[in-house]
């Protein structure tokens, strides 16, 4: 049985709950809308830094940087989708595949006990992915966008002052990024880092690490 | 501190969720209740069927848990297979989640680059559609479009690829097969067909000669009906060039020199006719021509003669001579590595003379197995749809418009040969001429001279590395299908049992998104459906006369498990053969009129050139089929590079020792690979097992000509190729 914890968070940081979640829904579409929207992406990440960076200065730098990098013009733009397809969707073999079980199975395969799990904490949202059985559950871009949707589910509880409510979603939050983000994004960054061919995906692997654990920063804070 | 449980805080946040509208989901939905309720975690059941180019083309039984593949496992309904797979069987979970899978239609600018972009399946059939109608407006006729499809999955439903082409109008084709036709055409010109036993008659065997067959490694469902046989007494003999696998379990491995085994034939049945063992009356009575083939082996076949070509001691000659003939009754299985020679095609009619003169032809436990296609009897609707009104094509021997044909196995030099029109754009479906045809150099050299070429693939390989568009292929657990085999007697029905996986299509349904996005630029530009089920069109490939060799009425009943056509144990058994003559025929005018020996007489092999001195043999491996397989993980981490098996003696004229790296040569091209030192292998032949691995460009074909084999235009359109004569010298790098 999983147990949640009272904890009582300064009211300041609840509030970066929203920005959090702004920032993993950004990263969530990097992923999801693939390669040839990065022109469309990649300054709603810039965007959404931004605004986080003003309660966290170490993403500011990291979005500056990322920003220099997100003003391309077309060819440059071309070659950055391509490196996308080849780091994370082929058809060569991708470098880094943008799946949890890839990361943590024993087969390291897609749709193993890891999209069984996730799937499970969807429905207990009463969530479901959109094309469950085609797409595996633990897809990088789903499982960021449930992330989101945890933390601004947590910032409105707080702005509700429901009290023990408040805590929930930011608990779901602390558990599913425990048990799930925190444990395979390190080893998918690090093959990123080792093989990427443009510095703006490592800076967004800088950007993804540091963002998951900023609510966790919160409470240790505490 | 305050606990509360997981149920509470669930019906807690219930009301939170009802709010959920306001967030903006792309990758998650509301939950579908009935969806859940059917995603539940009880294991299910599917009935498939492993669709590759395999002898046993096994049952399977696939379980599923939750929409996904868990297990996939051997259909102990089948009589066969028997519940059991192969190696590569068993991989089957790994190949479908493997996340190397290509997951979306991806277009690659310029091509070659290694620049790909992801497109939708509208991009991606707007884009090939427009091409087509471009090519045939530039040129008149569709004939620019060269298709060659061949054996990445023998589904019935995947003709539905070259129903494709023959909807959008007359097409140039690659015809014929790599893999078997020479002895495809002597069983033709012998019998009138390929037509083997029922490979579980194998039991019934007193003496079992594989002949150029490595059982263990490419048909392992046949084994245990060998090892039954030799439970019985039967002998089992294995006459290889290489020391197989098979050959290290048989009572006797005769090392044979390669393309001689016609001379060994010949010289036991030099020896059998000496000692008076023929079946004088069988083969009187069932043949044509066969007192002229015996004045043939008086005349001109000695035993010294034999074994002085063959390497094969003449004890070792009579031995297996007296043996073949006095076990009554004996067997022959040919495999398809001996008639991969220049005389390949001849050499399997001299086997099969070998089998009538002992009366083994037409006997259970007997005969000259090979193949057969007698279990096929499919409707082949998914391809049977005829070209747009007023397409223009290449007019035929009956004076009708028709597709132009190409040889399929010199397919770089044919294509890049046409001329009027020429070849401007490729559709490859389940095929990789990159990793399989000969001349791989001309092979890349065509593909770059094309305007357009799309493959349809589940992986990257070397012709999907030459595409524009390649089209992400479905495993065949993600769609419906029907399969026969061309070794045994079953068919078995493959169920869809989990969603295609990503953005992946059958080729039934490529075609018939293909078709919609053609009429929708140009209305009766394709004759091709634009809808129906797979199940609908699974159903229209099944006819009375297959229902009732099945004993079926209704397709759905094979879900209950796989059936055997009814036919007899023995192939040839009513002595009905389908030649000219209605009779075997040792002699054949057929063969005459094509410009081959009447007779089963010696036709000397091809010999290695004095700059070439070694032969390069690329048979079939064991943890891969072709390019498929060996790029899983597993694989590689059994196998992770390909080597060169060396005898010691040859290894030590070139300085070689294990582990060397050696470039293999010749003025074809070259590949470097690992010496592995062995005796496995005689010592003028080197072996390097054709596959493709993992990011690795290795390739045998880079030193393999497109040097014809004998036989094969008869039945199939081309000759074969003489993959295994080809020669090379060796350098330590």
């Amino acid at each position: 049985m999983t147990e949640v914890l009272r904890i009582d968070l300064p009211n300041e940081s609840v509030a970066h709950f929203k920005e959090i979640a702004s920032v993993l829904l950004a990263l969530s579409r990097v992923f999801s809308h693939g390669g040839e929207s990065l022109d469309k992406t990649l300054p709603m990440m810039v965007k959404t830094c931004h605004q986080l960076g003003e309660y966290y200065p170490e993403l500011l730098s990291m979005s500056a940087e990322l920003e220099n990098h997100s003003l391309l013009n077309e060819i440059e733009q071309q070659q950055l989708c391509f490196e996308f397809n080849r780091l994370f969707i082929g058809p060569t073999p991708p470098i880094a595949p943008p799946y949890e079980s890839v990361y943590l199975s024993q087969d390291q395969l897609v749709m193993q006990e890891q999209t069984v799990k996730v799937r499970s904490l969807y429905q207990d949202e009463n969530l479901m992915v959109i094309s469950q059985g085609k797409n595996p559950d633990d897809f990088m871009a789903t499982e960021l966008e449930f992330a989101a949707y945890l933390l601004r589910n947590a910032d409105k509880e707080a702005m509700q002052n429901k009290g023990l409510n408040r805590l929930k979603y930011y608990e779901l939050y602390t558990e599913f990024s425990q048990e799930h983000l925190r444990k395979w994004l390190p080893k998918f960054v690090e093959r990123v880092h080792q093989k990427a061919n443009h510095p703006v995906f490592p800076m967004l692997m800088d950007v993804l690490l540091c963002t998951i654990e900023l609510p966790l920063q919160q409470r240790r804070n505490v | 501190m305050m606990k509360i449980s997981r149920r509470q805080f669930l019906g807690a946040t219930a009301a939170v969720t009802a709010g959920a509208g306001l967030f903006s989901f792309e990758m998650l939905t509301k939950l579908d209740p009935a969806s859940a309720a059917a995603d539940n975690s009880e294991t299910k059941q599917f009935r498939n069927v492993c669709p590759r180019n395999c002898y046993d083309t096994c049952g399977q039984i696939s379980f599923v848990q939750d929409g996904m593949l868990k297990k996939v496992d051997g259909d102990p309904k089948h009589g066969y297979t028997n519940g059991r797979l192969c190696v590569k069987g068993y991989t089957y979970t790994r190949r479908v989640y493997s996340p190397d899978r290509i997951k979306y239609p991806m277009k690659q600018m310029p091509r070659g680059s290694g620049n790909w972009t992801r497109i939708s399946w509208d991009e991606a059939m707007d884009t090939i559609a427009k091409k087509i109608l471009d090519l045939k407006k530039r040129y008149g006729s569709t004939l620019p479009i060269c298709f060659d499809k061949y054996s990445g999955n023998f589904g019935i439903l995947h003709y539905a690829a070259d129903g494709t082409m023959s909807s959008i109008g007359y097409t140039t084709r690659a015809v014929g097969t790599p893999c078997w036709p020479a002895g495809i055409d002597a069983q033709t010109y012998d019998f009138g067909t390929l037509y083997n036993n029922d490979p579980e008659d194998m039991v019934n065997t007193k003496y079992l000669i594989l002949w150029g067959q490595n059982l263990a490694w490419t048909a392992i469902h046949s084994l245990p009906f060998a090892q039954k046989a030799r439970e019985n007494g039967a002998k089992l003999v294995v006459i290889d060039p290489i020391l197989t696998s098979t050959a290290s379990k048989a009572d006797l491995y005769i090392q044979i020199k390669p393309s001689t085994d016609g001379a060994l034939a010949l010289g036991m049945a030099r020896y059998i006719l000496d000692n008076n063992w023929v079946d004088w009356d069988y083969a009187r009575a069932n043949s044509v021509g066969f007192d002229e083939w015996i004045d043939y082996l008086k005349n001109n076949v000695t035993l010294d003669w034999a074994a002085s070509k063959t390497g094969v001691p003449k004890e070792i000659i009579m031995e297996i001579a007296r043996e073949y003939a006095t076990s009554k009754p004996a067997s022959m299985w040919v495999g398809y590595g001996m008639q991969r020679h220049t005389n390949g095609g001849q050499n399997v009619r001299i086997i099969d003379a070998l089998g009538v003169m002992t009366g083994n032809v037409g006997k259970s436990g007997g005969g000259v197995n090979y193949g057969q296609l007698e279990t096929w009897g499919f409707n082949y609707g998914a391809m049977s749809y005829s070209a747009p009104k007023g397409s223009r094509g290449i007019v035929g021997a009956n004076g009708k418009e028709g597709d132009r044909s190409i040889n399929i196995n010199n397919f770089a030099h044919d294509v890049m040969a046409q001329q009027d029109p020429p070849v401007k754009m490729l559709w490859l479906a389940c095929r990789n001429p990159g990793g399989q045809d000969p001349d791989t150099h001309a092979i890349e050299k065509m593909f770059a001279s094309m305007e357009f070429v799309v493959s349809v693939d589940s992986f990257f390989n070397k012709t999907v590395q030459m595409s524009d568009i390649v089209l992400p292929a479905t495993t065949h657990f993600e769609n419906w299908d029907v399969n026969a085999s061309y070794w045994h007697y079953w068919i078995g029905i493959n169920e869809m049992a989990i969603q295609p996986m990503y953005e992946s299509k059958s080729d039934l349904e490529i075609a018939m998104l293909l078709s919609k996005k053609m009429n929708a630029l140009e209305a009766g530009s394709c004759t091709y459906p634009t809808s129906g089920s797979e199940q609908e069109w699974l159903a229209k490939e099944f006819n009375a006369a297959l229902n009732a060799s099945l004993g079926i009425s209704n397709y759905k009943e094979l879900s209950n498990g796989p059936r055997k056509v009814k036919m007899p144990p023995a192939a040839w058994s009513d002595g009905k053969f389908r030649t000219p003559s209605k009779k075997i025929e040792i002699h054949s005018n057929q063969a005459e009129k094509n410009g081959l020996p009447a007779l089963p007489i010696w036709v000397e092999e091809m010999k290695a050139p004095e700059k070439y001195p070694v032969r390069l043999m690329t048979p079939h491996p064991q943890l891969g089929l072709h390019s498929q397989f060996q790029n899983l993980d597993w694989m590689m981490a059994a196998n992770p590079e390909p080597k060169l098996e060396i005898h010691p003696n040859l290894a030590a004229k070139y300085g070689i020792q294990e582990g060397d790296k050696v470039k293999v040569f010749n003025d074809l091209g070259d590949i470097t690979l690992k010496a592995h030192l062995t005796r496995t292998t005689s010592e003028n032949v080197v072996v390097s097992y054709e596959a493709w691995y993992n990011k690795s460009n290795y390739n045998v074909n880079y030193t393999v000509k497109a040097i014809p084999s004998d036989m094969g235009k008869q039945a199939t359109g081309n000759n074969g190729l003489a993959f295994h004569d080809n020669f090379v010298d060796l350098q330590k790098v």
